[in-house]
C-alpha cells in the first residue's frame, strides 16, 4: 500500500511537470544552446564530408568541462521547487505518511533524472542532425581527435582520448556516459532535496549550483584530487577513463560513489523527514 | 470510548505559553464548539489534534488511539484547515481526484456525491483559480467528506461562505451527526457554531472551559 502511495505520488508529480510551462523553456533553452554547440559540427561537415559517429559524438560532448556546467545548472533549474509543495501539500501530507511523502519525492527525483539525461542526449543528437552518423565505428574525426590532434573547429566542443575509443566502442561509451549523468542527476536532486528540507530552498539552490560549477573550478585552478567530490567530475570519460593516473577518480570508484552517495543521502532524506516534529505545520506555513 | 480526548496539553513557543493544561473531550456522534478570540490557542489547539502540530506534554487520542504528537496523522480524520490550498490549475474535480488518489480508497461517484453535499456540482469542471473564497471553503468541506471518515476537525467551516451556504453546510453537517459523524469545529465566533453544536468549549489565553 505504501509503495503504491510513493508511486502515485511520483505519477502526479510527473504529470504536473509536464503542465508547467517553466518546464517548456528549459527545453528551448536547452535547445537553443545545443544548437548553437553544434552548429559549428554542422558546418565542419559540409566543408569537410565527415560525418561523426551519433553515439561518440554524445559521449564526447559529455565529457567537456562546458558541457558538464550546462547539465549541472539544468538539474539545479528543475529541482529548484523541491521539495515541490504546492497549494495542496498539506491535504496531501495528512493522507499518507511521511515514509510515503519523502519516497514520492525520491522516486520522482530519480524519474526526472533519467529523463532529463535522455533529453539533454536526444538534443544533442538531434540538433546536429546531417552531421552524425549511427555506425559502429568511431570515425576519422573522433579518433583523429582521440590521437591528440587538435581539430580546431571542435576544440574545446568535445574530448575525446585513446582510452576511451580504445577499450570502447561509442554505443558502449554513450552507455557509460548516460549512466554516469543519471546517476549524478540523481544525486544532485536528492541532495537539493534534502538540503531543501533541512535548510530551506536557497540553501539547496546554493548547494546544488556549486557542485554544478565546482568540476569546471577543478579544471582551472584545484588539485585534480578533488575529482573525486565532484560529482559531475564523476560523469566525463576523459576523467573516469583514464588509467594509471592516481590523482583521477576510476569508473568503478564514480559508479560506487554516485550510487552509494545516492542511497546515502535518500536515507537522510527519510530519516530527516522523519525526525522533523512539526513537518505538517511548516508545510502549512510553507517554510521549506 | 471518546472520539477526541485530549489530556493536559501544554504548547509553547519559544517563551509564550499558547496552551496550558489543557483537556478536552468529545463524545462520538456529536457536534463540539471551539471559539474564542483571535490568539486564543485555539488553532494551535486544533492543529495538535489534527497532528500537524507535535504539544509539547500531554496525550491525544483519536478515536482511542494514543496519538503521539508529531507521529503522523490518524487516517479517519476529515481536516479543514484556515486558509486552504488547492492546486489552481486544475478543476475542484481534479483536485479531489488527485487527494483522492493517495489513498485509493474511494471511487469517482463518492467524490461526485461530496461535491453534491456541497452544492459544487455544475462548478467541478471549474479551475479552482476562478473559484471564490467560498467556493474554495466548500470545496476544502468536500476534500474532507468525501472519503467519509467518522471525525471532522473543521478550522473556521463557514468562513467566506454566504448565508445559503452557511445554512447548507449547518444542514449538512446535521444530517452527518444523524450517521453517528463527530465534528470539532472551531470558529473566533460563537454566533457561527453555537445553533449547531451540542457542546461549546470555550478556549482563553490557552486554558479551556465549557461554555454556558
Amino acid at each position: 500500500m505504501a509503495v503504491r502511495r510513493a508511486l502515485y505520488l511520483c505519477r502526479v508529480h510527473l504529470k504536473e511537470l509536464f503542465r508547467t510551462p517553466l518546464f517548456y523553456a528549459y527545453l528551448c533553452l536547452f535547445y537553443v544552446y545545443f544548437h548553437k554547440m553544434n552548429s559549428t559540427t554542422v558546418l565542419l561537415q559540409q566543408e569537410t564530408g565527415l560525418k561523426i559517429n551519433a553515439w561518440g559524438y554524445a559521449a564526447s560532448m559529455f565529457s567537456t568541462p562546458v558541457y558538464t556546467i550546462v547539465f549541472g545548472l539544468g538539474i539545479v533549474l528543475i529541482f529548484s521547487d523541491l521539495p515541490l509543495f504546492r497549494g495542496n501539500a498539506l491535504f496531501e501530507s495528512t493522507r499518507c505518511s511521511r515514509n510515503v511523502w519523502v519516497s514520492g519525492r525520491i522516486l520522482y527525483i530519480v524519474g526526472i533524472a533519467v529523463f532529463y539525461t535522455f533529453v539533454m542526449a536526444a538534443l544533442c543528437i538531434l540538433t546536429s542532425h546531417g552531421a552524425i552518423n549511427d555506425t559502429e565505428k568511431w570515425g576519422k574525426l573522433l579518433n583523429t581527435m582521440a590521437n591528440g590532434y587538435q581539430i580546431e573547429e571542435l576544440e574545446g566542443l568535445l574530448e575525446i582520448s585513446v582510452n576511451i575509443t580504445g577499450r570502447y566502442t561509442p554505443i558502449q561509451a554513450f552507455g557509460l556516459s548516460f549512466l554516469t549523468s543519471a546517476l549524478c542527476a540523481t544525486f544532485l536532486g536528492l541532495l537539493m532535496l534534502l538540503l531543501s528540507m533541512s535548510f530551506g530552498r536557497t540553501a539547496a539552490l546554493m548547494g546544488g549550483s556549486i557542485l554544478s560549477v565546482l568540476d569546471f573550478v577543478i579544471y582551472w585552478k584545484l588539485p585534480y584530487e578533488v575529482y573525486h567530490v565532484s560529482p559531475l567530475s564523476l560523469t566525463r570519460l576523459n576523467i573516469i577513463c583514464v588509467p594509471d593516473m592516481p590523482y583521477y577518480p576510476t569508473l568503478p570508484y564514480a559508479l560506487t560513489a554516485l550510487i552509494g552517495s545516492s542511497i546515502l543521502v535518500s536515507v537522510l532524506c527519510v530519516v530527516v523527514t522523519h525526525m522533523n516534529r512539526s513537518f505538517a505545520d511548516k508545510i502549512l506555513r510553507n517554510q521549506y | 470510548m471518546y472520539a477526541i480526548e485530549a489530556l493536559n496539553i501544554s504548547k509553547s513557543f519559544r517563551d509564550q505559553t499558547v496552551l496550558d493544561d489543557v483537556s478536552l473531550q468529545v463524545e462520538k456522534g456529536k457536534i463540539y464548539g471551539l471559539v474564542g478570540d483571535n490568539g486564543s490557542g485555539k488553532s494551535v489547539l486544533l492543529k495538535c489534534l489534527c497532528g500537524i502540530l507535535p504539544c509539547d506534554n500531554g496525550e491525544i487520542r483519536i478515536a482511542g488511539k494514543n496519538m503521539k504528537p508529531g507521529k503522523g496523522k490518524p487516517p479517519v480524520l476529515g481536516i479543514v484547515i484556515e486558509h486552504p490550498g488547492f492546486l489552481d490549475s486544475m478543476s475542484g474535480w481534479h483536485n479531489l481526484k488527485y487527494l483522492a488518489g493517495i489513498r485509493g480508497i474511494i471511487s469517482d461517484d463518492q467524490i461526485k456525491k461530496a461535491l453534491e453535499c456541497v452544492g459544487l456540482i455544475g462548478n467541478e469542471k471549474k479551475k479552482v483559480k476562478k473559484y471564490s473564497l467560498g467556493m474554495r471553503q466548500r470545496l476544502a468541506i468536500a476534500q474532507a467528506i468525501m472519503e467519509d471518515p467518522d471525525i471532522y476537525i473543521m478550522d473556521e467551516p463557514f468562513n467566506g461562505l454566504d448565508k445559503h451556504a452557511v445554512v447548507d453546510m449547518r444542514a449538512l453537517f446535521s444530517s452527518m451527526r444523524e450517521k453517528g459523524k463527530t465534528f470539532l469545529l472551531v470558529s473566533h465566533y460563537a454566533a457561527d457554531i453555537e445553533n449547531l453544536c451540542d457542546e461549546v468549549f470555550e478556549i482563553n489565553e490557552g486554558t479551556i472551559k465549557k461554555g454556558e
